[in-house]
């Protein structure tokens, strides 16, 4: 039996979505009420749990095998896993934004950057060899430049249209993020067969 | 502050009461056997220069390391390996012989707060110096294979990589994308990435595969029939003869995906898993080049178990 995380919300669905129309029964999940744990008879124990959770989940050995996007990942301090598979589901993009004036003001000071990501705000800014003030927020980033906290934000795009709407713009993107399989190391060599079936049911071969 | 009498900090590990004897029952049947075939039990210091870590490229960051300054200003770490200092002591001595160390103690790491991590690790290992190539490999195998019958556990398998192989693939590869894709095993990352080089069919091949290069001797086999380089060769070769040659071919398997942890590996590498232990329980290696940071050229290899790693997959395993 392979035990699977996966982080609740859009990526539970559209993961499980993937998974049904591969063959495998989803029904429990789809009928599922409020409950964090399912078995399906496809002998997948699957839990549901927050982004973040999923990896310490995957850290620890409680799953062998995780379903999270990419964002995640690049935020964590966690790397000893496997990545084997791009779902090519959820797709969006890292990216600073700002008002547009950002791009010409000259700044006599440290920039401030807002943001939920903030390794990746500071990776980002690093290699620009940009020294920056980060300041997290926990939701709604644009917040920040609106009242005037920060002068730009590192955060994910979408659509755009959020940050459209309060007079913000992409200044630069920093990289593709898109849903992420990651696998236990450990796991992999135990249940090698049961993995990789999983892989290529996923991939459609 | 009352209550910081009842309290422990939060880097500290909880006491282990429950299998102790269990415990020290392993670890004196490990001495056993270190110390009948010649290997040297040694009582290391528990601090070291950071500079001596840094220098050595072990693979672990500086920011991992409980550090302090002394009253040189120099900084002083607890100890976070036990390879490196054996290096250092076996740099001491005035002639390059055979020597064989063994170990036991703990190594510190530290590691983000409310991750369930531990900082404190438990070894238990050898390092044999001055043996080269595959005499020294076997040797180091046979102690494995006699040690892991110690260890109490049931299902257990041992995996051997080869870092020739690996550096060698990165030198024909040529392209510094091609070792974070193959750390992480990605499939979908290696396609796009083969796709987008015009290697030859056999390479190319090859690149697919590898990520899933891993298993039993087959493995090998497979792989062989794919190279013509003659370094490759040689790599996948001697660990055909090891497996050859070693007396656990039923728990041996290989992995030629397995990336070095320490960039002073030169030859095999040896990982050993327990399905209770989210992390190896054994790592080891072949390291030629460690002492060239010490003037000397002196084939090593060496290997140490995580007795913390097994005593916590022991109790799963009981409980399973």
């Amino acid at each position: 039996m392979i035990k699977i995380a996966i982080t609740k919300g859009r990526i539970e669905k559209q993961v499980c979505q993937l998974l049904s129309k591969q063959g495998f029964d989803m029904e429990p999940i789809f009928h599922k009420d409020r409950e964090l744990m399912i078995e399906t008879p496809d002998g997948l124990s699957m839990i549901f749990a927050k982004a973040n959770d999923v990896l310490t989940f995957l850290e620890h050995g409680i799953v062998d095998v995780g379903f999270v996007g990419k964002d995640t990942l690049e935020d964590s301090d966690f790397q000893d896993y496997y990545e084997m598979l791009d779902l090519d589901i959820g797709k969006c993009y890292f990216a600073v934004a700002a008002y547009p004036g950002y791009k010409d003001k000259v700044f006599h000071r440290r920039k401030r950057i807002a943001s939920k990501y903030t390794k990746v705000a500071k990776d980002y800014f690093n290699q620009k060899q940009e020294d920056v003030e980060i300041i997290k927020l926990e939701g709604s980033v644009e917040l920040g430049p609106v009242v005037g906290l920060s002068d730009a934000i590192v955060d994910i795009v979408e659509t755009g249209s959020t940050l459209k709407a309060n007079g913000l713009e992409v200044i630069e993107k920093i990289s593709d993020i898109s849903t992420k399989m990651i696998v236990n190391k450990v796991s992999l060599k135990f249940k090698k067969e049961e993995i990789f079936d999983l892989i290529y049911k996923l991939k459609g071969e | 502050m009352e209550e910081f009498k009842y309290l422990i900090p939060e880097e500290s590990i909880d006491a282990i009461m429950n299998n102790v004897s269990k415990l020290r029952d392993i670890e004196n049947d490990l001495r056993h056997i270190f110390v009948e075939h010649g290997y040297l039990e040694v009582l290391m210091p528990s601090f070291e220069y950071v500079e001596l870590y840094n220098d050595m490229d072990i693979g672990i960051d500086e920011e991992k390391m409980f550090q302090y300054i002394n009253y040189e200003g120099k900084r002083v770490a607890l100890r976070v390996d036990f390879t490196v200092p054996l290096a250092r002591l076996y740099s001491s001595q005035k002639e390059n012989g055979e020597k064989r160390y063994c170990y036991f103690g703990k190594v510190y790491r530290k590691e983000k707060r409310h991750k369930g991590r531990s900082s404190e690790f438990f070894q238990a290992g050898i390092e044999l110096l001055g043996k080269a190539g595959v005499a020294g490999d076997l040797e180091c195998l046979e102690l494995v294979l006699e040690t892991m019958q110690c260890l109490r556990l049931k299902t257990l398998r041992i995996e051997m990589g080869s870092a020739q192989f690996y550096n060698r693939l990165v030198e024909i590869v040529d392209d510094e994308k091609f070792v974070n894709i193959l750390k992480r095993r990605d499939l979908s990352a290696m396609k796009d990435f083969v796709e987008s080089h015009h290697f030859d069919s056999h390479l190319h091949d090859l690149l697919l595969m590898l990520p899933q290069a891993f298993g039993d001797i087959q493995v090998l086999y497979q792989v062989q029939s794919l190279i013509d380089d003659p370094l490759l060769k040689e790599a996948i070769e001697e660990c055909i003869h090891l497996y050859q040659q070693s007396k656990m071919k039923d728990i041996l398997t290989f992995d030629l995906a397995m990336t070095p942890m320490m960039k002073y590996y030169t030859g095999i590498m040896l990982k050993g898993y327990s399905p209770y232990s989210a992390e190896p329980i054994m790592n080891g290696g072949r390291y030629d080049k460690l002492m060239n940071h010490f003037q000397r050229q002196v084939p090593a290899i060496g290997f140490s178990y995580d007795l913390s790693h097994i005593l916590k997959a022991l109790e799963k395993e009981e409980e399973a």
